[in-house]
């Protein structure tokens, strides 16, 4: 088959189902999370479509470009991070900053074609769709409707649902910024926000299944439950859901790399259909290597969270100065 | 002296040209004589083309078709025009066209007044018969391969591809050597714009020796630090000609039996003849353990080196057990072990494969017996290991033409799983995933079918559908 127009749809949806795996989780009761989900799945698509139209009028603009590239490149190295944070809490001082972020960066190399990423995430969906059915089928026994928990969640547990489902992640914006847009039209990113809302709550609901109200008491309830093993058909099975998790941490880095470098002005090396250039990896990676050293410390939760509101105050300014570069442009057009 | 210089009207000044250039070699023989009246000269080389040959099917000809020639370009006209002698129908008209002409075994007849010779196919070289081919074993179809000769290849290819759509094009490489080099392809399928890709490909390529159409690869990866080839290889004529169907391009090489097939995918690495010759249900499932077999020889010894070191609770305390003992009794840490093992594994088998074949098979009895038998006995290395690491190559052996690529793969994996453990083959197995969608040969998905998942890949991907499904075209 010819790669006349790689999708990066499999690659933007892979960074979304990441935050919810590694991050959000357990923040809303799963029967709120069901009632809010076609608000939230409408308001992140009106966002992200709205944003998309918004972003062609600002195009020129060099301060929304560096911006947005400078969220990229925070969020890949809190990426980094969090994903140190796991091997540190799953295997002890096994691997240092530097080597996991050796280990996540070096397959980037390969990932500098749009086509490597489209194709390299075709492929991580789908050892993930596996691999999650097979997890889910080895904790069915423990899954209880009794552990759903009754009564109306109030508007304050709707509320929270709805805040924590309508979490802006760049992947929401990224489709703005590919060559062709109009070809894409709205449904790229309505697919992303239904699959992105709908497999939150697929994992609340699945989590309070297995846990009831006890599930929303643990911090990162996947991970705790991965570790003592049961979520493993075959018992202590973590270790696959590392490598999995590295790999789609890989993805999201090479996207965000792409990105940025599109963001940058950049279109890589002509020849090689829209890649990163070669010349420019070890920048890329000291960069995110003295990132991660700085922000060693920093809590990547709050960071996340932040960013979520922060692109949102963005996606907001842009649809804002969008709007009315339309207005004058068809006022001088009167 | 200048390959596009003009021959001479003078016999005299065109042999001496020729003895100039070839006077020192002793297979290089020149005969004068008359036809006629007029005065001609026969040269070729002794061993790729036959006096004999010459003799029987242009001379005695000429003298029986009764014809008095009085001046050289009737002569040569009457050559190449009229005669029913088998003589081509181009005249050599320079200095190049010559040596070209007699180095690949026509002789020449060169008339005195005519600034044109006669190129007369005589060739006769010593060949490779057409036999069964030493590799890529299958117990059904043609048991024919390839040969060193160029011309007899591209008949193999022909007389199995019966219709007018087979287009054979045949280049000269830009080597010291100037080797033949022939692009074949089925004009009806192969797509147009990836036939022009790759002549323009191979016309560019500049080296010192063409031996065999392998030489051509790296040129034709647009990655190079991918390991994954960008052409995959066939000495079966019967592939070649299903890979033409397919609307693939075959490259063969003049003095090579290998021919190149490209593009070429992943998958096609788990393929063979017998997979359409057999029952749908056999071959997926013989495919299946072919993937299968690929990833146990990747990522098996190291899975093993990173469960030992780091991941004890992978494995089933019964055999946790057996394992600690074995592991307890050794002074080398897994990973060195495992590397030690992988790599003695690999000299025997290259021992095996350079050595004359009267010792290999003592090379290999002693490298897999002996030394393999002593060593666990002596304590150097654990019998788990040793398992392992031969099950391991031999499961590489499932899928040779990825052989390369599953040896180098295996190293990373036990180095990264056994120095950095999960994120360690993590990073083996997105370096394997990565190079594999980061190849992109002539613009094709190289896991095309496999990737995207969808209906193509169980048409004839990880399994292959029955023949009535296979024979309808794929759903675009």
């Amino acid at each position: 088959m010819k790669r006349e127009n790689p999708d990066l749809y499999a690659a933007l949806l892979l960074g979304i189902l990441l935050h919810t795996l590694l991050c959000a989780q357990a923040r809303y009761g799963a029967r709120a999370g069901l009632l809010a989900l076609p608000f939230s799945a409408a308001a992140l698509t009106l966002a992200a479509v709205l944003f998309a139209r918004a972003w062609r009028q600002l195009e020129g603009l060099r301060a929304p470009r560096w911006g947005l590239a400078a969220v990229l490149a925070a969020g890949s190295a809190f990426e980094l991070l969090r994903f140190w944070q796991l091997i540190q809490t799953a295997y002890g001082g096994a691997v240092t900053m530097l080597g996991v972020c050796l280990m996540l960066l070096l397959p980037v190399v390969y990932l500098r074609r749009v086509s490597a990423i489209a194709q390299t995430a075709n492929v991580v969906l789908s050892l993930a769709a596996v691999a999650g059915v097979v997890l889910l089928i080895s904790i069915a026994g423990e899954l209880r409707p009794a552990n759903l928990q009754p009564g109306d969640p109030g508007q304050a547990g709707w509320r929270q649902a709805l805040l924590w489902q309508c979490s802006l992640y760049p992947e929401f914006l990224l489709p703005a910024l590919w060559p062709d847009p109009d070809k894409r039209g709205p449904h790229t990113a309505a697919r992303l926000a239904v699959c992105g809302t709908v497999f939150s709550a697929a994992v609340h609901l699945i989590l309070e299944l297995y846990a009831g109200a006890g599930a929303r008491l643990l911090p990162v309830p996947v991970h705790t439950a991965a570790q003592a093993g049961t979520l493993s058909l075959f018992k202590r099975l973590e270790w696959l859901q590392l490598i999995l998790w590295s790999m789609m941490v890989t993805v999201k880095l090479a996207l965000y790399l792409y990105a940025a470098v599109r963001l940058l002005g950049g279109r890589g090396n002509k020849k090689e259909n829209n890649a990163v250039g070669l010349d420019r990896f070890p920048c890329y990676f000291l960069l995110m290597a003295f990132l991660c050293a700085a922000w060693r410390k920093a809590d990547t939760e709050t960071f996340f969270v932040w960013q979520s509101r922060l692109l949102w105050l963005f996606a907001a300014a842009v649809i804002l100065g969008g709007g009315l570069q339309y207005l004058c442009g068809r006022k001088k057009r009167c | 002296m200048e390959d596009n210089q003009k021959l001479s009207r003078s016999m005299e000044e065109n042999i001496a040209c020729l003895r100039e250039i070839f006077g020192t070699s002793t297979d290089f023989y020149t005969k004068e004589f008359c036809v006629g009246q007029v005065r001609c000269s026969i040269a070729l080389f002794t061993g790729l083309s036959s006096p004999e040959k010459l003799t029987v099917m242009a001379l005695s000809l000429l003298e029986q078709e009764r014809v008095f020639f009085t001046d050289g370009e009737t002569l040569a006209s009457h050559l190449l025009t009229q005669s029913c002698i088998p003589a081509e129908g181009t005249p050599v008209t320079t200095c190049g066209e010559m040596i070209e002409r007699l180095a690949n075994g026509l002789a020449l007849f060169l008339i005195d007044g005519s600034a044109r010779a006669v190129a007369l196919s005589t060739q006769e070289m010593p060949q490779r018969s057409v036999a069964a081919p030493d590799g890529e074993g299958n117990m059904h179809g043609p048991q024919e391969s390839f040969t060193e000769q160029l011309r007899v290849n591209i008949s193999l290819l022909r007389r199995q591809f019966r219709n007018g759509a087979l287009v054979a094009e045949l280049h000269t490489a830009a080597t010291h050597a100037r080797t033949e080099y022939c692009l074949c392809y089925d004009r009806e399928r192969a797509a147009a714009d990836t036939v022009k890709t790759l002549r323009k490909a191979l016309e560019n390529v500049e080296l010192p020796v063409l031996l065999d159409s392998t030489y051509f690869a790296s040129f034709l990866k647009q990655d190079k630090l991918n390991l994954f080839p960008a052409a995959a290889y066939t000495v079966r004529p019967a592939t070649a000609c299903a890979r033409l169907c397919e609307g693939k391009i075959v490259i063969l090489v003049a003095g090579s039996p290998c021919a190149m097939v490209a593009p070429s995918f992943f998958a096609e690495h788990f393929e063979c003849l017998d997979d359409y010759s057999s029952g749908a249900v056999f071959a997926g499932l013989i495919r299946l353990l072919k993937y299968l077999a690929f990833a146990l020889a990747v990522f098996g010894p190291g899975l093993y080196v990173m469960a030992l070191t780091f991941a004890p609770e992978i494995i089933p305390v019964d055999m946790l057990s057996t394992l600690a003992a074995a592991e307890a009794q050794t002074p080398l840490p897994p990973m060195l072990e495992m590397l030690t093992v992988t790599l003695l594994l690999e000299i025997v088998r290259e021992a095996g494969l350079r050595a004359p074949k009267s010792i290999s098979h003592t090379v290999s009895i002693v490298g897999a017996l002996i030394i393999g038998e002593t060593a666990v006995t002596a304590g150097i290395v654990s019998v788990p290991v040793l398992t392992m690491a031969a099950a391991a190559t031999i499961a590489t052996l499932a899928v040779p033409s990825l052989y390369e690529q599953s040896i180098l793969f295996r190293f990373a994996a036990i180095v990264l799983g056994g120095l950095f453990g999960v994120p360690g083959m993590a990073c083996c197995a997105m370096l394997v995933l990565a190079m594999a969608c980061g190849s992109e040969p002539f613009g094709y998905d190289y896991l095309y079918p496999l990737m995207p998942p969808g209906p193509a890949a169980w048409r004839d991907g990880f399994v292959r559908s029955i023949w009535s499904r296979l024979a309808r075209p794929p759903r675009p």
